[in-house]
């Protein structure tokens, strides 16, 4: 068994102890600051010791590896410590405070020769996975437009709680780093890297510091234009829209389904779900851990699949054994190249203007 | 025998398909027609019983009786057109994009302005009861504040790589592409909703990868003046659904149009806004099938410009009759064809850039 310590009694309960034991590590412990919710979630999802630090839990026998479900302003501290001890590290994104940060956990990482690995588990999507395969292979010809879109109500009651970091742009909150960064990864993964970026960030509902909507325009290396848009709270209906336009054609994901589909000269059609893209179905956390609009927002259980798989990826780098089918899982470098965009996209909004994202060699 | 303000019409495209139905319907009487080519000239003016065809605009010009004058030609023959018609103390109905550049526009507003006669633009759309409904609805502050507004529009006619389109269509530099043709609708629609641009950021690409100067596509990042940020972005060669969202979320609720039915959703619920009796516009009114030849004329096969156009034409006539009289919603007029063509040529300038490219009030 490989042993794992789980910061982070949030996401950390609801999916990152749930896809562990799925892909087979053995969850030995959870940290979280406060003791009696940490223990009483533990005991919820069946882990044997809640710490009130990473220190204590990584005195404990048989602990091979860290995953970090904590706010992003905590993560440097907590990889880190863990890197320095020698253990293997799964980090949440967004991954760091800001690209020197990411890079200074990237060269720590390196150092220590220890498994890195990024939470960007949507790479694990099927229909994702399959979107992005299909552009690879040509299916629209040559990329010229793109279009990421999702409005959806969750916080648009202007009470709805959520834990004090993620209001706080000051650390890390807010949806452009919670909800765009997956975003980011998912566009470098399907199109390329970033050239420039013009963004704004959006404030509905909220009167905190953080955004809850976000508009970019990007334009990738490549010469793809597209727009990132998302706003987590729109009363209107939901408007999800995934789509890449090229030369030959269009792709789109219906939904946030598995079902990707293909319209060119020929006609339209769904695309075939390849068996390596196949994911284990999801599946709802216990309801004694969603208790507040935040864990409710996390907690739909869609990301449990696609998390296991990135947890089987995880275990396979560290056991030397084959990894399992699809995408390669994204790593701390790629936690470097994310933030360097969601920075560039950050600094955009605050300044009102187009800004290059750095081209990381 | 009609008795309304005498007319000429310049353009034997959308000029017949349109602009004819719409004047004679609002009670002008169209006493010629004037094209490039003296045969099909004939024969349209012939079909749509027209008494008499010219290929200039100074044979029309003379014909006894004539008030007015409507312009449905490529966008760089306007200004020598309007100027003449303007110069002869003629009321002038011009199509938009209204002129190659905002320098353009200006002078002919100005000139227009000078002869002290009535002048509007062919932003029709602003009389179609979905957009004047969503107008009013958010000038009336049913959403709260705007802040993030989504205007998208995806269809598949212009997808083909050797599309049909007229030769002026093609060339950028006779103001023809998708952003000229259709984004100008858009632009005035967020003028009028929502307030005045203060940045854009753009990319115009060729999707289809036709043999064009011209962009078949248009995507925008844009900033109001009061804050309100968004996106233009359409497609005229994307072969997938059709994708349509015109949006406005605010700091209360979102509005939202689906053809001509607005939607309104906010802490109340989600519901259907009535549409008053002033906005009501009649039913589309396709014109015959032999008269649209091009890919680009079924841009016009579904007639649903006719009833909105009426409604302009009945203003255009009321401002001839009363040059003070006060309508709502107001026709745009060459100052609103100015303040269009300065977001047109900012989109553009930031497009060549590859940066945002702001607007001085």
């Amino acid at each position: 068994m490989t042993g794992v310590v789980v910061v982070g009694t949030g996401f950390g309960c609801v999916t990152h102890v749930r896809a562990l034991q799925a892909a087979g590590f053995e969850v030995l412990a959870l940290v979280g600051r406060d003791p009696s919710r940490t223990a009483q979630r533990a005991a919820a999802v069946g882990v044997p010791h809640a710490c009130t630090s990473l220190t204590e839990a990584l005195s404990r026998p048989g602990v091979d590896a860290v995953t970090i479900a904590t706010p992003p302003h905590t993560h440097a501290a907590l990889a880190l410590e863990a890197m320095r001890a020698g253990k293997h590290v799964l980090c949440e994104k967004p991954f760091a405070r800001d690209p020197t940060e990411a890079r200074a956990l990237l060269d720590a990482a390196v150092q220590a020769g220890v498994v890195h690995l990024l939470g960007t588990e949507f790479r694990y999507d099927t229909g994702q996975a399959l979107l992005a395969r299909a552009v690879h292979e040509g299916a629209v010809g040559e990329p010229r437009l793109a279009l990421f879109l999702l409005h959806v109500p969750v916080l648009a009651d202007p009470d709805a709680e959520l834990p004090d970091w993620w209001a706080d742009a000051d650390q890390g909150g807010g949806w452009l780093g919670a909800h765009g960064s997956q975003v980011i990864d998912q566009i470098r993964v399907t199109l390329g890297e970033f050239a420039t970026v013009t963004a704004s960030l959006v404030r509905l509902a909220r009167t905190t510091t953080a955004d809850d909507g976000f508009v970019v325009h990007f334009r990738l290396a490549s010469g793809v234009a597209g727009v990132m848009q998302s706003t987590a709270a729109d009363r209107g209906p939901f408007l999800i829209e995934t789509r890449v336009v090229g030369t030959a054609g269009s792709a789109w994901i219906d939904g946030l389904g598995a079902v990707v589909s293909v319209a060119d000269a020929h006609g339209t059609r769904p695309l075939p779900i390849p068996d390596d893209l196949r994911t284990p179905p999801g599946s709802a956390p216990p309801r004694a851990l969603l208790t507040t609009t935040y864990e409710q927002m996390i907690g739909h259980g869609l990301d449990l699949g696609p998390y296991t798989r990135l947890a089987e990826h995880f275990r396979a780098r560290i056991t030397g054994t084959t990894p399992p089918p699809g995408p390669a899982p994204a790593t701390f470098a790629d936690g470097v190249a994310d933030m360097a965009v969601l920075d560039a996209m950050r600094r955009s909004a605050a300044e009102n203007r187009t800004v290059a994202v750095p081209s990381l060699g | 025998m009609n008795t309304g303000p005498g007319a000429v019409v310049v353009g034997t495209g959308f000029g017949c398909l349109t602009h004819v139905r719409a004047l004679r319907a609002a009670g002008f009487d169209v006493l010629a027609l004037v094209g490039r080519d003296p045969e099909k000239t004939a024969a349209r003016a012939e079909r749509f019983e027209i008494p008499h065809a010219f290929t200039n605009l100074a044979g029309a010009l003379a014909v006894p009786g004539v008030d007015a004058v409507s312009i449905a030609t490529p966008p760089n023959t306007h200004a020598p057109l309007v100027l003449e018609a303007v110069r002869a103390g003629k009321h002038v109905l011009c199509e938009k994009p209204f002129a190659r550049d905002a320098a353009e526009a200006r002078t002919l507003l100005d000139a227009a302005k000078r002869a002290g006669v009535v002048h509007m633009l062919g932003t029709e759309f602003r009389f179609a009861p979905g957009q004047a409904l969503l107008t009013r609805l958010v000038r009336d502050g049913a959403i709260g504040e705007p802040r993030l507004a989504t205007f998208l529009l995806h269809i598949p006619l212009l997808a083909a790589p050797d599309a049909d389109v007229p030769p002026w269509w093609s060339d950028a530099a006779q103001g023809g592409g998708w952003l000229g043709a259709h984004a100008s609708h858009a632009i005035d629609q967020v003028q009028t909703t929502l307030g005045e641009f203060a940045s854009v950021s753009a990319s115009l690409p060729n999707v289809g990868a036709h043999a064009w100067t011209a962009e078949d596509a248009y995507l925008v990042h844009f900033r109001l003046h009061n804050g309100c940020v968004g996106v233009l972005e359409s497609v005229a060669s994307d072969r997938g659904p059709m994708l349509f969202a015109t949006r406005v979320a605010g700091t209360l609720g979102t509005a939202w149009a689906e053809g001509d039915r607005v939607r309104l959703a906010d802490a109340d619920g989600t519901r259907d806004v009535d549409c008053p009796p002033d906005l009501a516009v009649g039913a589309p009114d396709p014109p015959a099938a032999d008269l649209l030849h091009s890919a680009y004329d079924l841009l016009h096969s579904t007639g649903i410009e006719v009833g909105p156009y009426t409604r302009l034409a009945e203003r255009f006539r009321a401002r001839i009759d009363d040059p003070g009289v006060a309508l709502d919603p107001e026709p745009a007029t060459f100052a609103d064809g100015v303040a269009t063509m300065r977001v047109l040529d900012a989109i553009r300038r930031s497009a060549r850039e590859g940066r945002s490219v702001d607007l001085l009030r």
